[in-house]
């Protein structure tokens, strides 16, 4: 399965985003047609006549573009977390929740459907509140983390994530349990969904992917340096803690950004990545943007899913995304046995 | 010129001073090799000279001191090679030789043509060619240790430090790889500075051993002067017979039946 040339990844991976996003924009209950769909995708974005009529170009603008950019978006910054979060803690299991992020996010959720019961799934409150809460956990994390010296390496912060996590998760559940009416909205938002209304999610994500993305691929080159570890990688001239603080803010306010608009989608962070490193090798250079392109096309592919199987009702992605990610990742793991 | 000085070393770990007041020279283009009982400060005395860990003391490079350089400049002056290199998984030998280029470049900067030249050419003077595109994690140990040492080689330091070269290698791979550090050390005027267990290759390979004893520096000198019966004897517990091979240098031989009791 190895490429003879492994920069050919990069344009096979692009094909595949191609797919998923044109596939994302026909699939539904309006049939739109490829060419439609294309041609009406440039006539807005730069500003022409679109081919389409009235309401079916309202679908296509206002109801399946902005959610297979949103799934797009989430996809490739969830997979580029959780790859440079493998990375700086040289953990294979390292997903972008791992410092708490995920629990914090869901306590977050969780104050806002229990106090703040009006604004619910829908309102403004609700991504702010799983912004902040994810933000909050992780910098909780990273300080316990740190104070266990610097010489505690990423182990120490690995363990203060799972301490903070434990602890955001014990308070989230006490709230739920203090509110069990809002137990079934929770739980619909713990496992993650690509509802949007119109182009508002899309804009509340956007920058901080861009930037995040940005950030991580630049620092694909060090994140191989750290993978022969903080010692030599400090002896060959690189001050890790300051890369894997870059690196992990970076990846924390993209993942912050995600759940904030999407909620949990398990998995992605984690499958996307090995499946590559099977694939196409370990090294940060390629796997990164790798990341981000495949990850967006995984999720976009996900989300077609979620949305037919049992339509007119939708599964919830984070449902999708193990559930078929885990059979195929098994597929890659059991084909894969030493190559090289 | 003098490649390394060190002014009165010292190391402390867990309240234990591991390095006691070391003080050694090492001129440019020699190989001085650090010899002691385990536990003697060796280790530590080499991760001091490469930055990192805290000592008092000065360490001087080319004249220079090291508190006044970035690590990114002592990493173009010194490249360490660990006992035990982590291998990362994945990644083929060419991406490992790849960063020893990571000192000269920007933080967010890439490899010119010229970095890959200097990798290319580690490749070649380490033998390496026929592996740069298979995977570090299936080579053999003493294939890894060759691509470690291209990867410090990449780094292009005049300074090499070296923990315990050939501590996994059998004795054909032990001198293998000290003959090919040996001619690099003369081809390119590198300065060697390692550890060494096996007293004997210590003995062949280094114009000078430094003996350390409890982070002490208890003999410095020529093989013929440190390499004593009396002074094994003394630092390492040991008996020993030292013979002098004539072409080979001085043969450090265990004895057997001699070792005094509780020793």
């Amino acid at each position: 399965m190895r490429l003879a040339t492994p920069r050919l990844w990069i344009p096979a991976s692009v094909v595949f985003l191609a797919a998923a996003l044109l596939t994302g924009a026909l699939v539904g209950p309006v049939h739109l047609g490829a060419l439609n769909v294309v041609h009406a995708t440039f006539a807005h974005v730069f500003g022409l006549h679109s081919p389409l009529s009235g309401a079916n170009d309202a679908i296509l603008w206002q109801l399946r573009l902005p959610r297979v950019v949103l799934g797009a978006l989430v996809g490739g910054t969830l997979a580029a977390a959780g790859a440079a979060y493998q990375g700086v803690f040289r953990n294979p299991l390292a997903d972008p929740y791992l410092l708490g992020a995920a629990a914090g996010a869901g306590l977050g959720a969780t104050l806002v459907a229990s106090y703040a019961p009006g604004s619910g799934l829908s309102g403004d409150l609700l991504p702010i509140s799983a912004f902040v809460g994810a933000g909050v956990a992780v910098v909780a994390a990273y300080t316990l983390g740190r104070s266990a010296g610097a010489a505690a390496g990423p182990a120490a912060l690995v363990l203060a994530g799972v301490t903070i996590a434990s602890f955001f998760t014990a308070l989230q559940t006490f709230v739920q349990q203090q509110h069990v009416e809002t137990v079934q909205e929770v739980y619909s938002w713990l496992l993650g969904r690509l509802a949007t209304s119109g182009w508002r999610e899309v804009g509340i994500i956007a920058p901080y992917a861009a930037a995040a993305w940005l950030i991580l691929l630049g620092h694909r080159r060090l994140l191989d340096v750290l993978a022969v570890g903080d010692e030599e990688a400090a002896a060959l001239g690189v001050n890790v803690g300051r890369v894997r603080l870059f690196v992990v803010v970076a990846a924390t306010i993209a993942t912050a950004a995600a759940v904030a608009v999407s909620g949990l989608i398990a998995f992605v962070g984690i499958i996307v990545p090995h499946t590559i490193r099977l694939v196409a090798g370990g090294s940060y250079r390629l796997l990164l943007p790798l990341s981000v392109v495949a990850g967006a096309g995984f999720l976009v592919f996900a989300d077609v899913i979620a949305r037919t199987v049992m339509s007119p009702a939708e599964l919830p992605i984070g449902v999708v995304t193990a559930f078929f990610g885990a059979p195929f990742f098994a597929v890659v793991l059991h084909t894969s046995k030493r190559r090289a | 010129m003098t490649a390394l000085a060190l002014d009165r070393l010292s190391v402390v770990l867990g309240g234990k001073r591991v390095v006691d007041g070391l003080a050694a020279r090492v001129e440019e283009g020699e190989w001085v090799a650090l010899i002691g009982p385990n536990g003697a400060g060796k280790t530590t005395a080499l991760r001091a000279v490469a930055g990192l860990v805290g000592y008092a003391g000065h360490v001087h490079l080319f004249g220079g001191d090291t508190e006044r350089m970035t690590r990114r400049q002592l990493a173009r002056l010194v490249a360490l090679v660990p006992q035990v290199p982590l291998i990362p998984g994945g990644i083929t030998v060419r991406e490992y030789v790849l960063l020893g280029r990571t000192p000269h470049l920007g933080y967010f900067g890439g490899e010119s043509r010229a970095d890959h030249a200097a990798v290319d050419e580690a490749l070649v003077q380490l033998d390496l060619t026929q592996f740069a595109r298979r995977r570090l994690d299936t080579l053999s140990g003493g294939e890894r240790q060759r691509a470690t040492l291209a990867r410090a080689l990449a780094q292009d330091a005049p300074i090499l430090l070296l923990d315990e070269p050939t501590a996994a290698l059998d004795v054909g791979r032990q001198q293998h790889v000290l003959e090919l550090v040996d001619s690099l050390r003369a081809s390119r005027g590198l300065t060697v500075f390692s550890t060494m267990h096996d007293l004997t290759l210590a003995g062949q390979y280094a114009h000078r051993l430094l003996l350390l004893d409890h982070g002490k520096l208890v003999a410095a000198g020529s093989a013929e002067d440190v390499l004593t019966r009396t002074l094994i004897t003394e630092h390492y517990g040991a008996e020993v017979a030292v013979l002098d091979a004539p072409g080979s240098g001085f043969v450090v031989v265990p004895v057997r039946g001699t070792i005094r009791d509780g020793a």
